[in-house]
């Protein structure tokens, strides 16, 4: 009897995931730039005082006062418009105390640019180009990466530039701008870059409208352009849903034309093409140009809208290269790249005409892979300081108790602790970032002469701050505000330092370098 | 008559406005003391002494020390204007050299687009706002002329018209010794030389790829290919560039130009303090005008109808950088981008333009003469009479202390060590040049820690210890620019007794 043979059983073969070597290019790209995210020495200026206001919020609701300044009345008015942000950070804080804070910052940062990356390819079809513009994109920014609030707008605004991008392409329907609406009800009480997300939404209903009006080819219908205008109301409206409701706009024109942070704050001052990063943004600006003018993809009214509007926001204040840098460079690579078929006419043929590349073959790349992931990781709060960095690395950082190389050098811990252990016995004159964190360590226990909320003070009191910083009249000055005590930086007012030593009455208590402690005798 | 009646087109009305706009502004812009009155001194001294100075005789603080004159051409061409027919004679110069000027860029733009009222509204809107500030009367503005003719002789050259080539190592002598800038005639060359390479690399590139991928089994393919484009040979614009950099060497101190220009350059600390030589800004209104300008460029250059030349985008590339990094390097960077821009929105218009309406000749004719009215009335000689206000009546800007001078001068107990202001500082070489100055101008004269000096003591601060220090006997001071050392004056009746005052200039004297 002839025995039948039964069918060969079909057995899965496990592959290893396909990395083709232009993923690995994106995939170095976003590493790179979340390790350097990650080793930026998180400055006090912006984030100490932030964090004591999210424990405010969480401990008495949002405050809407002065608090951490002697200079204003305690109950002088000041508006938390960051609130969420803050109590998001101190949340963060109680969870995993400053690591995770900080890691929170990485991750934002990471996230956002493979956002850039992400956006970079859908453009232009090459994960290559995608690489090249993220790179150059987070080199404009290397300034800008501290943890403070505005780490919450990164995402809002690629992700909305994402989406309204998309919609225009037609790859997503009308129902995806219900998220709009619920981004700005988050971003408006997160920080105040809430308003680049209108302007950006505005620059897209507008350039859309002109398109279409000019009839230009694959411009929306009207239908899907209704649908826009209802996004962006909707956008609008949501802006309400803060606890200052319409007043936020108020609170926004007094921090815009504050005239103390727009002449004493380098961050609100034009790009300077002298420094390193004012020379990136210049070059992204010449990229940019050269990328329109020897385009191979015309870009349209809106694109051209969306660059001219954050360029010229972007020469007004170095603060706003971030949201220049996302969008340019995407729409710079699109310009530069082979122009991208909407439709395959040969279906699925066209992927095959496109010979893969494997590199060093599948277990090769997906081994550096794992490696660009692994540096990742290690640079990350917890394991960063465990590895072999040289001295000169170290001493860019502030030795916080429990988290060691997360802080920048200028935060001062010593200082502070020598005035927790021996307060000062009247007021006390501080440097404006030191302010941040006395608002953090100090309070209530003392009180600081000036710290980063540059709006809340008179123009005035920054004369004399300045003053003192220069070292002119510095006597006079102290007497007239009845100081007790001066906390200074020593390499960032050494102007200020050298009147201390000569001024007579006056001893120095405490000096670690960065930090001094005089005090009247 | 008839034919008159005929050529006076709307296009007409339109060259004839940018002509005559451009001059108005000269004629109507009162004579800034800066980079005046030191460089008529010099004229002057080296008419007298029939020497160029190489030694500082101006100031008591660099007395002696060596300075390299390099402007001496445009000097002599100042004093000599002067001594011909004051500064009314200066000003009209001024303005028939900058309307010259601009007339010819408008010229080479209509003749490389036809756009006569683009080219026209370009310079008129954009241009001009974003350059006026730099057109005082200094030797700068007569190198200006200078560059346009490198840029409009290196386009001609670049179309296959080689004629004038040989112009440029000419002008590049009389270049040298006429102002600093002379090295951006070099610049350009260069920039040209590998625009035009890169080009010619990328074309044949392109060729190569493109025959490499033709449809193959055609037998005769090989008489088809088309010929490589002609295009001038690049060894012309070498040896010309080569023969700019020789040219060089022609002015009274050989090699010591280019160490001239590098230490100008270098003394970047310096640059920092002076308002002209600092970056480019938002937040003041002409750096408002400069951006948009760019930004403006960025919307012609994305829409436009065809690829910008190479060579053109380097240039304007190249002193885009150079203008953000210094205010005063903004005139250049107009230069090579107008062009660039008129030609590529050119692109976007379209072809049908001689058909377009050309207004009625009597309109035009009337037009034409009430500018050319304006541009009378508004002569040196005649403009005192109009009864303008004195930004734009007077001849000499508010900053020129001519009274404060004359209050110094009659002074029978005059100070030996002034301290002053420093467009002040300038006016004095010129006015009583046997009054040695603190500061001027020659801002690469005088040590960085001096600038720092100038500017704590004009602001009040270290006051005493800095007087005391330069032993100053004597202050002639701006009362806006340098309110805190007035202030101080002021509190010190006893100590710095004031002789002469007016709404700019206070003089006291050491008691």
């Amino acid at each position: 009897m002839e025995q039948v043979s039964s069918p060969p059983t079909q057995t899965r073969v496990r592959t290893l995931p396909h990395i083709r070597i232009d993923q690995l290019w994106v995939l170095l790209a976003i590493c790179t730039i979340g390790a350097f995210i990650s080793l930026r020495p998180t400055l006090p200026n912006d984030f100490w005082w932030h964090l004591k206001a999210g424990e405010l919020v969480a401990t008495e609701g949002i405050p809407t006062t002065n608090r951490f300044a002697w200079t204003l009345p305690i109950d002088h008015p000041y508006v938390y418009q960051s609130w969420l942000g803050e109590y998001l950070f101190y949340l963060i804080y109680q969870l995993g105390s400053f690591p995770l804070v900080v890691f929170a910052r990485n991750l934002l940062g990471t996230l956002a640019f493979s956002l850039v990356a992400i956006e970079t390819h859908q453009r232009t079809g090459s994960w290559r180009w995608a690489a090249g513009a993220t790179l150059f994109a987070a080199a404009m920014t290397m300034n800008n990466l501290t943890t403070r609030t505005q780490n919450w707008s990164w995402v809002p605004f690629i992700a909305l530039f994402f989406l309204l991008s998309r919609y225009v392409e037609g790859k997503l329907g009308p129902r995806w701008l219900i998220a709009m609406p619920l981004l700005m009800m988050f971003w408006v009480n997160a920080h105040g870059a809430f308003v680049m997300g209108l302007l950006m939404a505005g620059a897209f209903a507008v350039g859309e409208t002109l398109r279409r009006l000019l009839r230009q080819p694959r411009a929306l219908t009207w239908a899907r352009l209704r649908a826009l205008y209802l996004g962006c109301l909707g956008m609008g409206a949501a802006t309400v849903v803060n606890p200052l409701g319409i007043g936020v706009f108020t609170y926004l024109r007094t921090m815009l034309g504050d005239s103390a942070s727009q002449s004493f704050i380098i961050e609100w001052q034009t790009p300077n093409p002298r420094d390193l990063v004012g020379a990136i943004f210049y070059l992204g600006v010449l990229a940019l140009i050269a990328a329109f003018a020897f385009q191979r993809r015309r870009p349209t009214i809106t694109e051209v809208i969306l660059v001219c509007g954050l360029a010229w926001q972007a020469f007004v204040g170095v603060r706003y290269v971030v949201w220049f840098g996302m969008v340019a460079m995407p729409l710079a690579a699109q310009a530069l790249a082979a122009p991208r078929p909407l439709f395959s006419t040969a279906g699925g043929a066209m992927h095959a005409i496109r010979p893969r590349e494997r590199g060093a073959g599948p277990v090769g790349n997906l081994i550096a892979a794992m490696l660009m992931v692994l540096m990742l990781v290690l640079v990350q709060p917890w394991t960063a300081h465990r590895l072999p960095w040289p001295d000169d690395m170290r001493a860019q950082y502030a030795a916080v108790p429990g988290a060691p190389l997360l802080f920048a050098a200028p935060t001062p811990v010593g200082a502070v602790e020598h005035l927790r252990a021996e307060p000062c016995s009247g007021l006390l004159f501080n440097e404006m970032g030191y302010g941040s964190y006395m608002a953090w360590a100090l309070y209530p226990a003392a009180q600081a002469f000036i710290d980063p909320r540059v709006e809340l003070y008179p123009v005035a009191l920054w004369d004399d701050y300045i003053d003192l910083n220069a070292g002119r009249n510095v006597a006079a000055h102290l007497a007239s505000y009845d100081i007790g005590c001066v906390l200074l930086d020593a390499p960032k007012q050494p102007q200020l330092a050298a009147a201390m030593a000569a001024l007579p009455g006056w001893a120095q208590s405490y000096s670690d370098g960065q930090s001094e402690v005089w005090r009247r005798q | 008559m008839t034919q008159l009646m005929r050529r006076l087109t709307l296009d007409s009305v339109w060259i004839g406005a940018v002509v005559v706009f451009i001059a108005l502004r000269a004629l109507l812009t009162p004579a800034p003391p800066h980079d005046l009155w030191w460089h008529m001194a010099t004229g002057r001294l080296i008419t007298t002494t029939g020497a160029i100075p190489t030694v500082d005789s101006f100031s008591y603080t660099q007395a002696g020390e060596v300075f390299y004159n390099q402007s001496w051409l445009a000097q002599l061409l100042m004093y000599g204007l002067y001594q011909l027919g004051g500064l009314e004679l200066m000003t009209v110069f001024q303005a028939v050299l900058l309307a010259g000027t601009y007339g010819l860029l408008l010229w080479f733009c209509i003749r490389r687009t036809g756009a006569i009222r683009l080219s026209a509204a370009i310079i008129l809107g954009m241009t001009m706002p974003a350059s006026f500030d730099n057109w005082t009367i200094r030797p700068q503005t007569y190198a200006l002329p200078l560059f346009v003719i490198y840029l409009i002789v290196l386009t001609e050259w670049r179309a296959g018209r080689r004629a004038s080539l040989w112009l440029l190592p000419v002008l590049a002598a009389i270049w040298v010794n006429l102002h600093g800038s002379f090295v951006l005639g070099g610049a350009l060359v260069a920039l040209a030389f590998i625009g035009e390479m890169m080009s010619r690399l990328i074309g044949n590139w392109r060729e190569a790829n493109a025959w490499a991928q033709r449809p193959i089994g055609v037998a005769e393919d090989v008489l088809t290919r088309p010929d490589p484009p002609k295009l001038p040979p690049l060894r012309e614009l070498f040896i010309t560039g080569v023969l700019v950099g020789t040219a060089w060497l022609l002015n009274p101190g050989g090699f010591q130009v280019i160490g001239y220009v590098r230490n100008l350059i270098g003394s970047s600390p310096v640059t920092q303090i002076v308002t002209e030589w600092s970056p480019m800004t938002i937040r003041d209104p002409n750096g408002v005008i400069f951006f948009l300008f760019v930004t403006i460029g960025v919307a012609i250059l994305a829409y436009a109808k065809r690829t910008p030349n190479l060579t053109e985008m380097l240039w304007t590339g190249a002193f885009f950088w150079l203008a953000l990094s210094a205010v005063r390097n903004n005139i250049w960077f107009t230069a090579v981008a107008t062009p660039l821009f008129i030609v590529q929105a050119a692109s976007m218009l379209p072809k049908a333009r001689l058909a377009r309406f050309q207004g009625t000749p009597v309109l035009n004719g009337a037009i034409l003469a009430l500018l050319s009215l304006c541009l009378l009335i508004c002569l040196p000689w005649i403009k005192p009479a109009l009864g303008l206000p004195p930004e734009l009546g007077a001849l000499t800007s508010s900053d020129t202390p001519i009274a404060g001078v004359e209050a110094l001068r009659s002074d029978p107990a005059r100070p030996e060590r002034l301290f002053h202001d420093l467009p002040y500082g300038s006016y004095l070489i010129w006015a009583a040049p046997e009054q040695l100055v603190w500061i001027d101008p020659r801002i690469e004269l005088y040590p960085l820690e001096q600038w720092r000096h100038y500017q704590a003591l004009s602001t009040g601060q270290r006051t005493e210890e800095l007087l005391t220090q330069y032993a100053i006997d004597g202050l002639l001071l701006s009362t806006t620019q340098q309110s805190g050392l007035v202030e101080y004056v002021r509190e010190h009746p006893e100590q710095w007794p004031i002789r002469y005052e007016d709404a700019d200039t206070v003089y006291a004297v050491k008691r």
